[in-house]
């Protein structure tokens, strides 16, 4: 079967795989971990990715968020990440997979693969996280903030590896990290934005915020030489305060020169996402 | 004063195994009196000339100013139970280890390189990977070796942050693609290779003349005098003769000598790389 690549399409049946865990482990003899990711590794579909937690609460309350250098959290996933993309072309079985994790000597271990049985790789992944990674304390909060039926789209396994979760960007002038929840790179950085507004001076004032945010990330350059795109998906809730209407909140978005989405254009928009990410 | 001794770290002692890795020499990770290091041993599936071209390399690795983990030799003692990543355990006798930093491979990405605070090493690595024939990081034309991204490491600076530092390791495959050494390595075939060792195409980016021109300037200072001490130090436990040893004196400074006289073609090589990188 000809590789897949970075996504997987179709097939409705059931097929081997293997998923490992993915520990941070800062004391090799202690050998305490915290579960930070997911390795999920089909060989026959040529499927081979990784989902990693974009949060440390749980490392912070395993170790201490003291002891931990967590840029260097960072840049090892960034870097496991990048292997991964190289080993879909080379790599296309459990040997050559072990091989690789046997001979992981830093504080992101792996654990040995296990057997599990796939539908759809993409979802399986993201499925393993939830059930095996996601800490249960901010899993409890994200159900509450999280806008689910748009966060499925940028879940979809046609994204797989395309789009990047919780980016951090700073946004200049005023120098303040902010977290996007879906970015994918296309020459420039496309920064997504899910936002909820009510229909009231307070919806109002949140759009203007945003428009700001992305209009300055969108008139300068990332000190890593990026160009940004804000785009911004506006979920309106027509049930709370009536003072402000939906037009006038895009409108806001609309003079800054931002992109909007609105949640009925999101299945054109991810196609379009499936085409020009990489 | 040999070139490990001018360097801070002594550990003397194994005092517990922590964990091994199914590498080729099967490198174990142990806590020593003076800390935790990466130890290759005696009993590895290599034999002990790996032991030998891990010496020399970083050592040579050292003496052209790359930046290495701090590494020492240590005797491995017979009630020392260290088990390696084929499953055997360390025989007794001299090893070399090297200090456990905290850090990371390299995933193989162009984007990882631009956060190190030291890319201007890049070309004295690739100059040294040639000069020593090593194989086994990026390998040359006409090699069927993958890349191995494992030996290229990123170190943590002190205080972190999303810089790191470039190290120089692993040079267990160098001088004769991971076979014992011998004397055939002064033979003009290995001394002439004209291929470059080491360059990945992500690194042909810092392959800027004046850098490249500044390594081999170093290559220019490689004398016998420079080398024979180095050659020296091999344990004899190590089984590398007399007669290969000099061979190893004769072949790195004949290599240096023709690598600086070959810089030109060398430098239109990585031009030529470059321009097909549109650089």
């Amino acid at each position: 079967m000809p590789r897949q690549g970075l996504g997987f399409k179709g097939e409705a049946h059931m097929t081997p795989g293997y998923f490992s865990l993915i520990q941070f482990c800062p004391d090799p003899s202690r050998l305490e971990a915290a579960n930070i990711g997911v390795l999920l590794f089909c060989p026959s579909l040529g499927f081979l990715d990784v989902k990693f937690s974009e949060e440390y609460s749980k490392v912070k309350r395993f170790f201490g968020a003291k002891k931990i250098d967590f840029e260097l959290i960072d840049s090892s996933k960034e870097s496991l990440r990048a292997r991964m993309r190289i080993m879909r072309q080379e790599v296309d079985s459990l040997e050559g997979l072990t091989k690789f994790i046997d001979t992981r000597a830093n504080e992101l271990k792996i654990t040995k693969p296990r057997a599990i049985k796939i539908n759809e790789p993409g979802r399986e992944l993201e499925s393993l996280y939830v059930e095996l990674v996601q800490d249960n304390i901010v899993r409890r909060k994200k159900s509450n903030s999280i806008i689910p039926e748009i966060d499925r789209y940028f879940h979809h396994s046609s994204l797989t590896g395309r789009i990047r979760y919780n980016q951090k960007v700073v946004i200049p002038v005023v120098r303040r990290e902010i977290k996007i929840p879906y970015a994918f790179q296309n020459g420039a950085l496309n920064l997504i934005t899910p936002q909820k507004f009510n229909m009231d001076s307070q919806g109002f004032q949140k759009a203007l915020s945003l428009a700001c945010e992305g209009d300055l990330l969108q008139k300068h350059q990332s000190i890593d030489g990026y160009q940004y795109k804000f785009i911004i998906i506006p979920v309106v809730d027509t049930t709370l305060g009536h003072d402000v209407s939906e037009e006038q909140i895009e409108n806001v978005f609309k003079h800054y020169s931002i992109r909007i989405v609105k949640p009925a254009q999101l299945p054109s928009f991810i196609k379009e996402v499936e085409e020009i990410a990489h | 004063m040999s070139i490990a001794d001018s360097n801070p770290w002594s550990p003397r002692e194994f005092k517990r195994y922590v964990e091994s890795f199914p590498t080729s020499t099967g490198v174990a990770r142990v806590v020593t009196d003076a800390g935790e290091g990466y130890l290759k041993a005696l009993g590895n599936r290599e034999g002990p000339h790996a032991l030998a071209r891990e010496w020399l390399g970083t050592s040579l690795a050292k003496w052209i100013g790359l930046p290495t983990f701090d590494f020492t030799l240590i005797q491995v003692k017979s009630d020392d139970e260290i088990a390696l990543g084929n499953g055997e355990l360390a025989k007794t006798g001299t090893a070399f280890i090297s200090r456990a930093e905290k850090g990371f491979t390299w995933g193989g990405d162009s984007e990882k390189l631009k956060s190190v605070v030291n890319s201007d090493i890049i070309p004295l690595l690739v100059t040294l990977d040639t000069l020593v024939l090593n194989v086994d990081r990026y390998s040359p034309l006409g090699h069927t070796r993958k890349p191995n991204y494992d030996n290229v490491f990123f170190v943590s600076l002190d205080g972190g942050g999303k810089k790191f530092r470039l190290v120089a390791m692993d040079y267990t495959h160098a001088f004769s693609c991971g076979t014992d050494l011998t004397s055939k390595i002064e033979n003009i075939e290995f001394v002439q290779d004209k291929r470059a060792f080491g360059l990945f195409p992500q690194f042909i980016p810092f392959m800027n003349q004046a850098a490249v021109c500044a390594a081999h300037e170093k290559l220019a200072g490689l004398t016998s005098e420079i080398v024979s001490p180095i050659v020296e130090q091999l344990p004899d436990d190590w089984e590398v003769s007399a007669m290969v040893k000099v061979s190893l004196v004769k072949f790195l400074v004949q290599r240096a000598d023709f690598m600086v006289r070959n810089l030109q073609n060398f430098l239109l090589f990585c031009d030529n790389a470059q321009t097909r990188l549109g650089i």
